[in-house]
């Protein structure tokens, strides 16, 4: 594989847009993006769109609206990884050399859909009964009685993320909220409240990948791919350890060896927080602590911005929103700002490193039925 | 005013029976070859990928519960709040399933023996009964 960069980028804030098309949020983010990369529309060789809830080629319904047309354009689904998974394509195709300029785009409408996903009808856990925040709960109250993990640990996170949205003029939620919040607000599966799961939202977000080439027309802009990874989940009859997730840590081992470095290289990781639960779990998971000591990592402040690594300085799926396509492209896009040294109030000084990380379809025998870990650097 | 009784579909063909007592009993798989259970049934075994036909076995239907919730905020077709629970059956397969508060009147712990029993479903809410499984306290 050749170096591969990121010349581009741009999203919609995220929130709920009744009035909106897929078309309308998807347009804004891609025409952000080819500005950001100083790019004509006619300059991109391929296209990936990730999403869920959109219907049939959403890439190519938003696509040609800013222009680009009669190329090669993917739609990928893939759950909560969709956004993840699409930049994966492109990179590869732009890394073997097949093109030398990609777009990749993240969009979703889940605004009006009724808050819960619905599970796929042949998901036998679904149909009797399981829901995402469910699986979250029990994956927490599990947690709690192996580690010893306390509910304030779990809404701790709540509180740091939406401290970080307030700073985020993209994010959905612009609020901060104190622990007794967090821990009062309405009980949705136990031991999760209301303000320890993400919203439901809308919104779109969008990269440039470039050759080294490309990359050369503005150097300073260009933010170097270390590592991309997707993994399915993989057969567990026996063993669904809920306190673990065993895909995301292979996964997090395999980029570790692409880019050459390990858990105390990163600066910035923007992970799959769609409930507390689940930044606490990806703490162990990316090797930033030992298992079982996430509620320790972040009673110590070590994840907030400042901390060893700032985790979710966007505000993360918490504040800044979830629609489900978009979120792996947003991630990149914060990560990119935070390199480039353009994120704003919410700056993290001096970062070099960042991740991404999702993870989502939560399916009977495998768990999560896909999850994506990448690192940038520059 | 014609009464026409509902049949109850099971909820997947193949995964549970009811025995002569109207007791309900889960369907596994058995690999004879890599010793695996598997529930609900495969075809083929996913550990060995070998094309021999499994053994269908009954399970005991007996466990301890791994973990739990209470949900508040559900799906329809189910009255909140309820239950759900993952359970680990001496057979070496970890199930879910719902469980209903008002037959857990002591309430649930990780570690409890827990059975299951059959239970009927509206799935979606759409009026039709599927006949399911649930958790009960095994005493």
């Amino acid at each position: 594989m050749r170096e591969v960069y990121v010349i581009g980028v741009g999203m919609t804030r995220f929130g709920k847009y009744p009035d909106l098309w897929v078309e309308d949020l998807g347009r804004e983010a891609c025409i952000a993006a080819l500005k950001d990369a100083a790019l004509s529309p006619k300059e991109i060789q391929a296209g990936y769109c990730g999403t869920s809830n959109t219907g049939r080629i959403t890439g190519q319904r938003i696509l040609k609206e800013v222009g680009i047309t009669g190329i090669e354009i993917t739609n990928v689904e893939n759950a909560c990884t969709g956004g993840s998974t699409a930049f994966r394509q492109g990179y590869i195709a732009v890394g073997c050399g097949l093109y030398d300029c990609a777009i990749i785009l993240g969009v979703d409408k889940m605004y009006g859909s009724g808050g819960l996903i619905p599970p796929n009808l042949e998901d036998l856990e679904g149909i009797l009964g399981r829901t995402l925040p469910g699986r979250y709960a029990m994956a927490a109250r599990r947690h709690m009685y192996e580690f010893g993990t306390t509910l304030e640990q779990l809404a701790l996170i709540s509180v740091k993320n939406h401290r970080n949205g307030v700073l985020n003029p993209y994010a959905q939620f612009q609020k901060e909220c104190s622990l007794e919040e967090v821990l009062s607000s309405r009980m949705v599966a136990e031991p999760l409240t209301l303000l320890q799961c993400c919203p439901v939202g809308d919104g779109a977000a969008a990269l440039i990948l470039g050759s080294k080439k490309m990359s050369k027309r503005n150097p300073k802009h260009a933010i170097r791919i270390g590592a991309t990874t997707v993994l399915s989940g993989e057969f567990q009859t026996t063993s669904t350890d809920l306190t673990k997730g065993n895909q995301v840590i292979k996964a997090a081992n395999m980029a570790y060896e692409q880019f050459g470095g390990g858990p105390q290289d990163i600066d910035i990781c923007e992970l799959h927080d769609a409930f507390t639960i689940g930044e606490l779990i990806h703490y162990e998971n990316l090797g930033f602590c030992p298992k079982g000591e996430g509620g320790r990592f972040i009673e110590e402040r070590k994840s907030e911005i400042g901390g060893e690594v700032a985790v979710n300085p966007s505000g993360g799926l918490l504040s800044r929103g979830h629609p489900l396509g978009a979120t792996g492209v947003a991630q990149f896009v914060e990560v990119v700002w935070q390199l480039r040294g353009e994120a704003g109030k919410r700056q993290v000084p001096g970062a070099k490193v960042g991740m991404t990380q999702t993870v989502g379809g939560a399916t009977s025998e495998i768990g999560p039925a896909s999850c994506s870990v990448n690192i940038l650097y520059r | 005013m014609n009464q026409i009784a509902k049949e109850k579909i099971p909820i997947r063909a193949g995964l549970i029976r009811v025995d002569a007592n109207g007791r309900l009993i889960l369907l596994g798989t058995h690999c004879p070859r890599c010793g695996k259970t598997f529930f609900p049934k495969k075809s083929i075994c996913p550990s060995c990928f070998v094309d021999e036909p499994l053994e269908v076995v009954e399970l005991q239907g007996k466990g301890k519960v791994y973990s739990f919730t209470i949900i508040h905020q559900g799906p329809k077709g189910f009255k909140t709040p309820y239950a759900t629970l993952y359970v680990d059956m001496p057979e070496g397969v970890r199930i879910f399933g719902p469980g209903f508060l008002e037959d857990f009147p002591k309430g649930f712990e990780i570690g409890m023996e827990v059975k299951v029993e059959s239970t009927t479903l509206d799935v979606n809410g759409e009026g039709i009964p599927i006949m399911g499984f649930k958790f009960i306290p095994k005493e």
